[in-house]
């Protein structure tokens, strides 16, 4: 146990003070979206009261004058795209750097993780023009290959990590009995890697999920926008209508929620596996 | 020709890490290659030819007031963050670990926010910075109008309101970082801690500390690398202003291109931005590595 358990009552009392305080900065701001979608554009101006009633009209308008249901059939399409090809990619190679010794593998594996300190500013025009000559401007397509790429570090750095953590005889026993590379990689090895598969998913999922400045340098028309940017462009064309916009946040905040705390364990399993793995 | 064995399993492992390196060069390092080769021309972005200018456009950027500026702007953003940041999530860690009733709800909770777009995050934050917005309103309603500010159109103050809304994001997310490591600090450390009559900051700067630096190590490269990048807060609050206060240097490297159409002397920001973003995780990497210890 924990040597403070024994603190005073008194201090007790403070730290349950400042949690509940923590608590309340992050619940106020969200409760003032969630609220604020249900009132009306007149209503909201006065910031101190509860909307009259549950009325769904800014939901309504919301879904009228934009392509929402896209935008999130996009989100979903762009970071389930980007992340399955980020999975495929990373933990093949992974595999590989971690089970062999020539230098230039190892050379390889700094090349990867390394890329994690190219800050994208850095790439802006260079990415914008090579995405012009293939004529993927406008295409979800640009943004799932550029996603992809971007995942790659993390997912060397966990699969590699965690692929030295198991043990070669399974593979070695299965290569005896005549197992091709392909077959061993996909019956033995990546079954085994499913827990930090998992911690993977998540993680860079929702770096893809809520990534703004790709979708907002490539995509131009409504319909193909991915939530994140939809709701940018939505709250620059309909500048006054504050309800419609409310509800529009309160959207774009819900499905990352649902998404965090049904995997909760992951996110914070993969905090610490991150750290531990540095 | 027959090739060994030993060619050929190499070889074969070789194919495993094609899909990646093909990914990777593509969106990358060859980017980056030519982010180098258009930072020494004048190209504009359309025409098809440009001149090669050599270090004209980096002998411009280091004298441009607005772009030392946008850098300038960025180290205090990140400087500013991580300071707050981390008195924070050090501290909410610190107490979760005593393991309170209902920390798991506290942990959810504090850890939500960085889960969500910065760019969600700032417009969800807009109506309470706005001049008529809940901030003010509420500093007038309780008497307290001599506190009323321009929360997003004041020189001085408006790059404070960016750090500390970045503060709240990411409060939760390092506050975990943190709270693994406390948490793995072994028993008998802390028990001998208390015998010795080890308490309070005494105790904190002289064995917790060194034994979460791995924590820390990893904390400081994350927000480090995040904050320095910031773009999506100033973007869709400020725009950058008042007066360039909260231009940074991606905004700068993306007006720059897309606006003023310099794809040449975007790209040598691009270039600067990107060694000095090595530069300083390598630093920081090194001296958190030093300070950690073996228990």
């Amino acid at each position: 146990m924990h040597p403070s358990a024994g603190t005073p009552r008194t201090l007790r009392v403070v730290q349950y003070a400042i949690l509940c305080a923590a608590a309340a900065m992050i619940l106020i701001p969200v409760l003032n979206i969630v609220l604020s979608s249900f009132k009306t554009n007149e209503e909201i101006n006065r910031v101190f009261t509860l909307p009259s009633s549950f009325n769904f009209a800014n939901y309504r308008r919301v879904f009228q004058s934009s392509s929402v249901w896209m935008n999130i059939v996009n989100s979903f399409l762009v970071t389930g795209s980007a992340i399955a090809i980020a999975v495929y990619a990373t933990s093949m190679a992974a595999h590989t750097l971690a089970r062999r010794a020539e230098a230039g593998f190892q050379v390889l594996y700094y090349v990867f993780i390394s890329a994690s300190m190219i800050p994208i500013a850095a790439n802006l025009v260079p990415l914008y023009v090579l995405i012009n000559k293939l004529g993927l401007v406008d295409t979800r397509l640009s943004i799932i290959l550029i996603s992809a790429a971007g995942a790659i570090p993390m997912g060397i750095l966990l699969y590699t990590g965690f692929i030295k953590g198991i043990s070669r005889s399974l593979e070695e026993s299965a290569s005896l009995d005549g197992c091709g590379r392909i077959g061993l990689f996909l019956r033995i090895v990546f079954p085994l890697l499913r827990p930090v598969t998992m911690t993977y998913i998540v993680i860079s999922s929702i770096n893809v999920w809520n990534d703004f400045l790709m979708p907002l340098l490539f995509l131009r028309t409504e319909s193909k926008k991915t939530i994140t940017l939809a709701v940018y462009s939505y709250m620059s064309e309909y500048v006054n209508d504050w309800g419609a916009i409310y509800a529009l946040l309160t959207i774009a905040f819900l499905i990352p929620v649902v998404f965090f705390v049904l995997n909760q364990k992951h996110f914070f399993g993969g905090v610490t596996d991150g750290a531990v793995k540095m | 020709m027959k090739m060994t064995r030993r060619t050929q399993d190499r070889l074969g492992a070789l194919l495993f890490v094609v899909p990646a390196i093909v990914l990777f060069l593509s969106f990358k390092y060859y980017p980056l290659l030519m982010t180098l080769y258009y930072s020494f021309t004048d190209w504009d972005g359309f025409s098809g030819d440009y001149r090669f200018v050599l270090f004209d456009n980096f002998a411009n950027l280091f004298t441009e007031s607005k772009i030392s500026g946008a850098f300038r702007n960025t180290i205090y953003f990140a400087v500013a963050s991580i300071i707050a940041g981390t008195v924070v999530q050090l501290g909410l860690a610190l107490i979760l670990v005593n393991r309170l009733k209902g920390n798991r709800l506290f942990r959810t909770l504090l850890y939500t926010p960085s889960v969500i777009s910065s760019l969600i995050i700032g417009l969800t934050w807009l109506s309470f910075f706005q001049y008529n917005g809940i901030i003010n309103q509420t500093l007038e309603r309780i008497g307290l109008s001599s506190l009323v500010r321009n929360w997003l159109a004041d020189a001085e103050l408006t790059m404070n309101v960016l750090v500390g809304i970045n503060v709240w994001q990411w409060a939760g997310y390092g506050m975990i970082i943190y709270l693994t490591g406390l948490l793995g600090i072994p028993t008998e450390v802390n028990e001998a801690a208390a015998l010795d009559g080890a308490v309070g900051w005494r105790r904190l700067r002289s064995i917790t500390l060194p034994l979460i630096m791995p924590a820390v190590t990893v904390n400081m490269f994350i927000s480090i690398t995040g904050a320095l990048r910031v773009f999506e807060l100033p973007f869709v609050l400020t725009g950058g202003g008042p007066m360039n206060s909260t231009n940074t240097v991606t905004m700068q490297i993306y007006n720059t291109a897309f606006l003023s159409n310099q794809f040449g002397y975007a790209s040598s920001i691009g270039l600067t931005f990107f060694l000095f973003i090595a530069a300083i995780t390598l630093i920081q990497l090194r001296v958190t590595r030093r300070l950690e210890v073996e228990y």
